[in-house]
């Protein structure tokens, strides 16, 4: 009996203490900080952190900045998820096509921005859409536009921040997509042509609906990637600006907890992510669960 | 294997038997400084070393964008230097942190310190609760940076004096041509946008420390600014470019800045010698201007406080001012090296005049915070995503949440 | 490709509108891999510009004069880049080494031993994955605080050791190995480390490089952790240094150093993914599926 436990035990040790430590411990720890009210001067000495309730959480829901980050999130997210599908699809529908050599090399470069994500590529896009000095504007203005300060003007700092996640991102989702779509059983197409099909109709009745695991993956991957928006925005708008339009909930996260130093507001804030990415992925395994 | 496992171990006793004697009197203090002071504060410690042989001094060089993460976090882990420079905004959120060193008795017992040596606006940023918790290192206050040959072009041999003659000027700077524009400022940086508004009048807090900023004269302020950038007298995107090199092709002839932007155009523009100056705010009800800078603290957990000391009793002697004004290009704060200065740099008398009209933000905890919203909501007001007085009651209602917090 | 015309001369029989079609699509796929690579190029271009060359207007896309003035000084700066390139590296191979290690050893434990709970504990394990790591951000600081571990390798390295997603990806594996193999180990005495080093190990080869690739380049891309946690310069990960180096540059002559640092960290990341190229395919082919 003893030996029963023994082995697996010891092949899972590691594991379950690096996991208790860092992942269910500070859960637990997380929620408890958040009911406190954790500032700048609790910083040296712990002790002056007291306990508040729900305080944090009702403030919170009042914090016009706080969801003005949630706007912001949801709308890159939005914006962001449907882009990415539509384009990564259509890509992989093009890198597929028989008629298509060098499709090794057409794959690999789309997925080179993918590979060289974090913050060395937000440096880079940050001058690539510099207004005067961009590349981007710069090749706009061949066709005469004269193109926006894309960071700095609200209107357009999000979408650049989204182009440049769809930029990233594109020939991963595109790569998972081609997997998918080699998958997808031949005869299932000749079936489809003797039914009288064209080739849009192939691709609108058998591929879209054979690729849903797929897409369904890509939606949650992309909106929880989404959802925890963080790096980009700090880098190319200076933390969230103009004016907040940039602001993301993770930015919150951080300017409070490590900016302000306000530990319990900014936990709470946390939950309140977790909460929202938690929703998105039940709501969304539900709804792959009920069509397929 | 075990053997020279036992040998790495004798080695190791060896060496600790026979270092320590030898650098057992030997202090060594750790300072943290900040991007151009960390790059220069070297030239002047090997003075400090030599006349103090038992203390050596390591030096680390943060850099700026970094700054503050790094020393609240060093204050939350207990690893914090014996000594730092420290932003005279972030003095009051360290101070509640009750991370910093109470320095009333080491002035009382200092014969060659006295506060009184500091000019009083620069002294005052580092008491908290009447408590000195700082020594005045520089001070920093801004001011106007021109091309004077530009502005005399368009009829102004002299920078203009009020705010009416200012906007005048702006107008006909404007008037050069399509791409050619005045002034060169950040709607989103307080330390530009507050000076105006200080100016006028306008404050961010009332005697009973409540929001102030709906206040005529704060709201007033926020539309001239407005209007500057909506006549495009200031550019809202200058493009990814730099405020030294703007000045040199001329398209914005006059930008707001620090007295080290001094240095750097002297370095990177040495072929505008001659062609720019500097100029005191122009006159509203004052010639309001933000009053920083820096101090030097010593942390409560700091080990070698009393060599800490030493090193900021030294970097506060007047000829020391005076070589750090040369070093790093920045405003001595001691009042004697401020004198000398004046003598050397024709400049320093702008800069005195403009030092007395220094206006220091309010000292709160809170501050960090306080200049974001300060910052966005200036910028929403001159990005014309809501009118000024929309923008200064979202303001208020900012700041009551913010100081209601703790 | 330029053959195109040629093919169509000697082969009459194909339609025109195939050869249209395919014109199309090859069009479509350059100018969309053009734009692809278009910001990366622009960052090596930029990297080779001098100081007044970097502001010029309009912008130059391949510069006049090559100049490595920024590389020069990038390895002057306030951060020590070489150290931060180190450090990198450092933490990012402990962190591979440890992730591929202890998830296998979990992996094992939930695939080829059989002990009461273990299905429990396993869903127990994949409800973590839920949990997002800005959850766990704050009391990790303050734990990491806590033990006094601000600014070392450990802290670096350990917490995100707590990958459960590396598991379920070598459990999968794993369940493909017959169990037969292990049976026979165990009939002729081996014990269970000696089957899991000597039978699983080597038979899970390219799934431990599919997956290695995979937590070495996003190790090496992580920011937010190492932000945090190293904030003496002296610990700086590239990521961090190049952040800062952005801020101090930002809007200034000297951003061909910036450009230069991206290029200095993404350098690593390219090699490895043009050396295993095949293992990442893999990767991605199987997690899209698994899910």
């Amino acid at each position: 009996m003893r030996k029963k436990y023994l082995t697996p035990l010891l092949f899972l040790l590691p594991s379950l203490i690096i996991i208790f430590c860092f992942v269910v411990f500070p859960v637990f720890f997380s929620l408890y900080i958040s009911l406190t009210d954790f500032n700048v001067r609790s910083l040296v000495n712990w002790g002056n952190a007291k306990l508040i309730g729900l305080a944090n959480y009702r403030h919170l829901l009042h914090d016009e900045l706080f969801l003005k980050c949630i706007v912001n999130t949801l709308y890159f997210v939005v914006l962001m998820v449907p882009l990415v599908l539509v384009l990564s699809l259509a890509l992989a529908l093009l890198l597929n096509l028989p008629l298509i050599k060098l499709r090794n090399f057409f794959r690999m470069g789309f997925f080179m921005p993918y590979i060289s994500d974090g913050i060395a590529i937000s440096t880079v896009w940050y001058w690539v859409v510099s207004k005067d000095y961009g590349i981007l504007n710069h090749i706009l203005s061949w066709f005469g536009i004269k193109g926006p300060g894309w960071l700095t003007d609200v209107r357009f700092a999000m979408l650049a921040i989204v182009g440049l996640v769809v930029w990233r991102s594109l020939g991963y989702y595109a790569m998972l997509y081609l997997a998918g779509l080699q998958n997808i059983p031949q005869q299932l197409y000749e079936a489809a042509e003797i039914d009288g099909a064209n080739r849009w109709q192939k691709i609108w009745y058998v591929t879209i609906p054979l690729l849903a695991p797929t897409t369904l993956f890509i939606s949650i991957t992309s909106m929880i990637g989404g959802f925890q928006l963080f790096t980009e925005p700090l880098t190319l708008t200076n933390g969230g600006g103009p004016m907040d339009a940039t602001k993301t909930i993770v930015l919150f996260i951080y300017e409070n907890g490590f900016r302000y130093f306000k530990m319990g507001y900014a936990a709470a804030s946390s939950y309140i992510l977790f909460a929202f990415i938690f929703i998105v992925t039940l709501f969304q395994i539900k709804l792959g669960e009920q069509k397929y | 294997m075990r053997r020279s496992v036992r040998l790495f171990f004798v080695l190791i006793l060896i060496m600790t038997a026979v270092f320590p004697l030898k650098a057992a009197n030997v202090q060594t203090i750790s300072l943290w400084a900040m991007g151009v002071e960390g790059q220069n504060i070297g030239k002047l410690l090997p003075q400090f070393e030599a006349e103090n042989p038992g203390i050596k001094v390591k030096l680390q060089v943060i850099p700026w964008s970094a700054a503050n993460d790094r020393l609240l976090t060093a204050v939350a882990g207990g690893t914090v230097p014996d000594l730092t420079q420290m932003g005279s905004t972030y003095m009051a959120q360290f101070t509640t942190a009750g991370a910093l060193e109470d320095l009333s008795p080491y002035l009382a017992k200092s014969n060659s310190l006295k506060l009184d040596d500091f000019f009083p606006a620069c002294r005052d940023l580092y008491i908290v609760d009447g408590k000195p918790y700082g020594i005045p290192w520089y001070a920093d206050t801004r001011f106007f940076f021109y091309r004077t040959d530009i502005l005399e072009e368009v009829g102004y041999k002299e920078f203009p004096d009020t705010w009416d003659e200012f906007i005048d000027c702006c107008r006909k700077l404007r008037a050069r041509g399509p791409n050619q524009h005045a002034v060169n400022m950040a709607a989103g940086n307080w330390q530009v946008t507050m000076n105006f508004i200080w100016a006028n009048g306008g404050r961010i807090f009332d005697e009973e420390g409540r929001p102030a900023v709906t206040e005529e004269a704060f709201v007033e302020a926020v539309a001239w600014l407005v209007d500057i950038f909506k006549n495009e007298y200031a550019l809202l995107d200058t493009g990814g470019s730099n405020i030294r090199q703007e000045l040199a092709n001329g398209r914005l002839p006059i930008f707001i800045g620090g007295f080290w932007e001094g240095n750097l155009l002297r370095t990177e523009t040495p072929h505008l010698d001659g062609k720019w100056s500097i100029a005191l705010m122009p006159m509203k009800k004052s010639r309001a201007s933000f009053m920083g800078g820096c101090g030097l603290v010593i942390f409560k957990r700091a080990r070698q406080k009393e060599a800490a000391w030493k090193l900021i009793e030294f970097l506060s002697r007047p000829e020391i001012q005076n070589q750090w004004r040369e070093a790093a290009g920045s405003i001595p704060a001691n009042i004697e090296a401020m004198a000398m200065a004046a003598e050397q740099d024709p400049l320093m008398k702008i800069v005195f005049e403009q030092l007395k009209e220094g206006v220091a933000p309010p000292v709160v905890p809170q501050w960090p915070e306080i200049e974001g919203r300060l910052n966005t909501r200036i910028q929403e007001a001159c990005y014309g995503v809501r009118t000024p007085l929309e923008a200064c009651q979202l303001l208020a209602k900012d700041l009551e949440k913010i100081m209601a917090d703790y | 490709m330029e053959k195109e015309p040629l093919n169509y001369n000697r082969r009459k029989r194909v339609p025109p509108k195939a050869l249209l079609l395919k014109i199309g699509v090859y069009l479509l796929l350059i100018i969309g891999l053009l734009s692809t690579i278009l910001p990366l190029f622009w960052m090596i271009s930029t990297s080779f510009k001098s100081q007044e060359a970097i502001f010029e207007l309009p912008p130059r896309l391949i510069p006049k004069h090559i100049s490595f003035e920024n590389y020069i000084n990038l390895f002057k700066q306030e951060i020590d880049f070489a150290k931060a390139f180190q450090n990198t590296l450092i933490v990012t191979v402990s962190y591979t080494i440890g992730a591929l290690l202890i998830p296998a050893m979990a992996a094992y434990a939930f695939s080829k031993l059989h002990f009461p709970g273990r299905n429990l504990l396993f869903m127990l394990f994949l409800a973590t994955m839920m949990i997002p790591s800005q959850v766990t951000l704050i009391p990790n600081y303050l734990s990491i605080n806590f033990l006094g571990w601000l600014n070392t390798y450990r802290a670096l390295i350990i917490p995100p050791l707590a990958n459960v997603f590396n598991i379920f990806f070598l459990r999968q594996h794993m369940l493909s190995i017959p169990d037969e193999l292990c049976e026979v180990a165990r009939i002729d005495g081996a014990n269970e480390g000696l089957i899991f080093f000597r039978i699983i190990i080597p038979l899970l080869k390219p799934a431990l490089a599919t997956l290695g690739i995979l937590n070495f380049t996003g190790m090496w891309r992580d920011f937010l952790w190492p932000a945090i946690i190293a904030t003496d310069s002296s610990m700086y990960t590239l990521q961090v240094a190049l952040y800062t180096l952005f801020g101090q540059n930002q809007a200034s002559t000297t951003f061909g150093v910036v450009m230069a640092g991206a290029v200095l960290v993404l350098i690593p990341l390219f090699l490895i993914f043009l050396a295993g190229q095949k293992f990442i395919v893999h990767g991605i082919s199987t997690t899209g599926i698994k899910s």
